[in-house]
């Protein structure tokens, strides 16, 4: 045996960060991982049932499977509102005119706003009767009165739109970053070959922006899953009428934190980690495969 | 009309004035090069030429074309930028090809286009890598490939050759040279460094603070530099430039610095300059490979160039560059620092007293306060 001594201090620098992470992150995660296998329904003692929770939320649970659809709905569009809308701003943005700092700052301040009191500002904005919103479409001499958070055909546009309303700004501070690493050469070397700012847009500076946008796109889908704050207060607890606005964290805290079905909650966590995972898993596979084909990194 | 005019340009950026009332000829099929420090707006004059810059005023003509509200992809000119430029994301052919898809060429006609102009510049091999995967030189190929393709009246280089190592450039300077020579286009090129300058224009526009020093081949420039500025600019190592009282001496006109004082030949004197007038403070310039060092290294013959009774100045040498082909001597002459050449075989030691002789008509004379050239060659 050697009698080499173990220098006890970097073990113990690290244990007070190892205690944190592991009784609030990895305990959690390990609870959340077996109780997916159990049955335990609050005051129910716990049973081991294996598959069977997952079976019920493959199977017969069509809540579960519209709050999924929902989900993708709102995945897509969020990245219409969010990382469309920030390109389009970010690029507007990239031209110099007077007040632009203005509209940076402006652009960014819905981020640091609390989503539950943004929701209760929408759901004022966006209601039937009285809302700013409808009474904006009145004033222009468009059909009002619709309510915009229970109509089954506007409901979810309209919640991805506030969400786009509130992240859109982020998602621009990412976006211009990425313009501001293209060198101005490249952009002057198309102009040299070209009038047309959407030929330049298409083969330039998109494919430079691509990095970037792999970011945005995967920070968007890993939001649109995690999503609930916004869908809660505007979309109520229940889902909305019909659950036409549930989604499925809103539906597991239904189930684990209302009807105290913890066991099925946890596979519902699991469920959608692992399907986060999987998503985000293959698009990044995808994105950074082309990247191998065109290693572009060095400007 | 020259092929391309400039005429009065200006460009301000808020106060700063770039460019100040510019005038500018070039022929067709002429090289010439834009040199100067930094800062001194020769980049900002490509850019406004290839229309990436409006002016602020003035007028620019291209082969008889006004070119005020012409956007820079009519205006026929190809750049060859600093970085290149290359798009990362496109790979060789890509790169090369870019300008012809954009005019909508046909692909076939552009991949035939691509495959000629691979041929001239060595690419053949490489069409399929990406920038990349490319060299410094090979890069710098693709820019020059992307420039050519589309046959345009006119090549606006900046400093292509400044990313590249030493040796890449002397070769690269070549390059630029055999493919001036074979194309033929019209080329006006940007750089700070004054050998690339020498080496590589047919004429040179040496530029200060946004304003032309002076144009002309390499050769006049250098032998009969206009301001001291120029004079300064151009050379390596530098001029040596001093203050210098001129006045009649025993008669004759006469050159007074430190405790030397060297008769002046009267072809070099300011045409305003009176015999028995009043002392005149000049600045004074010799060129380093003017001074001949003659002790403790056997004198060598006076060159062939030189006219008159050589002056001689002595001092100790203070500090010794060796380059490889000669030495630069720092040699102290009273209050005067002098650099002068010496071959490498030269046996000078630091420290040591050496003699330093001249042609007094090796002598530039400069106005002090306006810099400006008082020789009447220089003037002329």
């Amino acid at each position: 045996m050697s009698g080499k001594k173990i220098n006890p201090a970097p073990y113990l620098f690290l244990a007070p960060a190892v205690l944190i992470f592991g009784l609030f992150v990895a305990v959690p995660v390990l609870g959340t991982f077996l109780l997916a296998f159990t049955d335990w329904s609050w005051p129910q003692p716990m049973r081991w049932c294996g598959l069977a929770n997952f079976t019920a939320l493959l199977r017969d649970d069509f809540i579960f499977h519209r709050a999924l659809a929902n989900n993708f709905i709102y995945l897509f569009l969020s990245m219409i509102f969010e990382i469309s809308t920030a390109l389009a701003l970010a690029l507007l943005l990239a031209r110099r005119f007077p007040g632009r700092g203005a509209f940076r700052i402006l652009f960014f301040t819905p981020m640091v706003l609390p989503l539950v009191l943004v929701g209760f500002l929408f759901r004022f904005i966006l209601r039937a009767d009285g809302g700013l919103f409808n009474a904006a479409l009145a004033s222009l001499g468009l059909p009002g009165e619709v309510d915009w958070l229970v109509d089954r055909r506007f409901a979810l546009a309209a919640i991805s739109m506030v969400s786009g309303w509130i992240y859109c700004g982020f998602f621009l501070v990412l976006i211009q970053a990425g313009l501001g690493r293209i060198p101005r050469e490249l952009l002057e070397a198309a102009r040299l070959e070209t009038d047309s700012a959407w030929k330049r847009f298409v083969h330039v500076t998109l494919p430079l922006l691509r990095e970037v946008l792999v970011v945005c796109v995967l920070l968007c889908a890993t939001g649109a899953f995690k999503a609930f704050d916004l869908f809660y207060v505007l979309g109520g607890r229940s889902g909305g009428p019909g659950h036409i606005t549930e989604i499925v964290p809103t539906w597991l805290v239904q189930q684990a934190f209302e009807l105290k079905h913890y066991g099925y909650g946890c596979a519902m966590a699991l469920a959608l980690t692992i399907i986060v995972g999987a998503i985000a898993g293959v698009y990044v596979k995808i994105a950074m495969g082309r990247k191998k084909e065109a290693p572009h990194l060095e400007f | 009309m020259a092929f391309l005019s400039l005429r009065g340009l200006r460009k301000t950026f808020g106060k700063f004035v770039a460019i100040d009332h510019l005038d500018l000829e070039v022929e067709k099929g002429e090289f010439v090069v834009l040199v100067g420090p930094s800062g001194c707006g020769k980049s900002t004059i490509l850019r406004l030429i290839a229309g990436l810059e409006d002016p602020s005023g003035g007028a620019l003509n291209l082969d008889g074309r006004d070119l005020s509200g012409i956007s820079p992809k009519d205006r026929d000119v190809a750049m060859v930028f600093q970085s290149y430029a290359l798009y990362p994301h496109m790979t060789v052919f890509k790169n090369i090809a870019f300008g012809l898809r954009m005019r909508g060429v046909p692909r076939a006609a552009a991949k035939k286009r691509v495959a000629e102009v691979a041929q001239t510049l060595g690419l053949e091999g490489l069409l399929e890598r990406y920038p990349a995967q490319l060299s410094g030189g090979q890069r710098q190929r693709v820019a020059l490939g992307r420039a050519i393709i589309r046959e345009p009246k006119l090549f606006l280089l900046d400093e292509p050759l400044s990313n590249l190592d030493a040796e890449l450039r002397v070769s690269m300077r070549a390059e630029l040279l055999h493919l001036h020579a074979r194309l033929g286009v019209t080329t006006v090129y940007v750089t700070h460094d004054q050998v690339e300058a020498m080496t590589l224009g047919d004429r040179l526009v040496v530029l200060n603070a946004g304003k032309v020093e002076q144009t002309g081949t390499p050769e006049e420039i250098y032998r009969a530099p206009r301001t001291a500025f120029v004079a300064r600019f151009l050379g390596n190592p530098p001029i040596n430039l001093f203050p210098a009282a001129l006045r009649s001496g025993n008669g004759a006109p006469a050159l007074r610095f430190g405790a030397a004082e060297v008769e002046l030949p009267p072809e070099i004197l300011p045409s305003g300059w009176l015999r028995g007038g009043p002392s005149l403070t000049i600045l004074a310039g010799l060129r380093p490979e003017a001074l001949q060092l003659v002790a403790p290294w056997p004198a060598a013959e006076p060159p062939a160039s030189s006219r008159g009774p050589l002056a001689a100045l002595r001092g100790t040498v203070e500090l010794i560059e060796k380059l490889g082909k000669e030495k630069v001597l720092f040699v102290r002459c009273g209050e005067l620092t002098l650099q002068a050449l010496a071959p490498p075989e030269a046996a000078v030691a630091k420290g040591g007293s050496v003699e330093l002789r001249f042609s007094p008509s090796a002598f530039h004379l400069f106005d002090p306060q306006s810099g400006e050239s008082l020789r009447r060659q220089a003037r002329a």
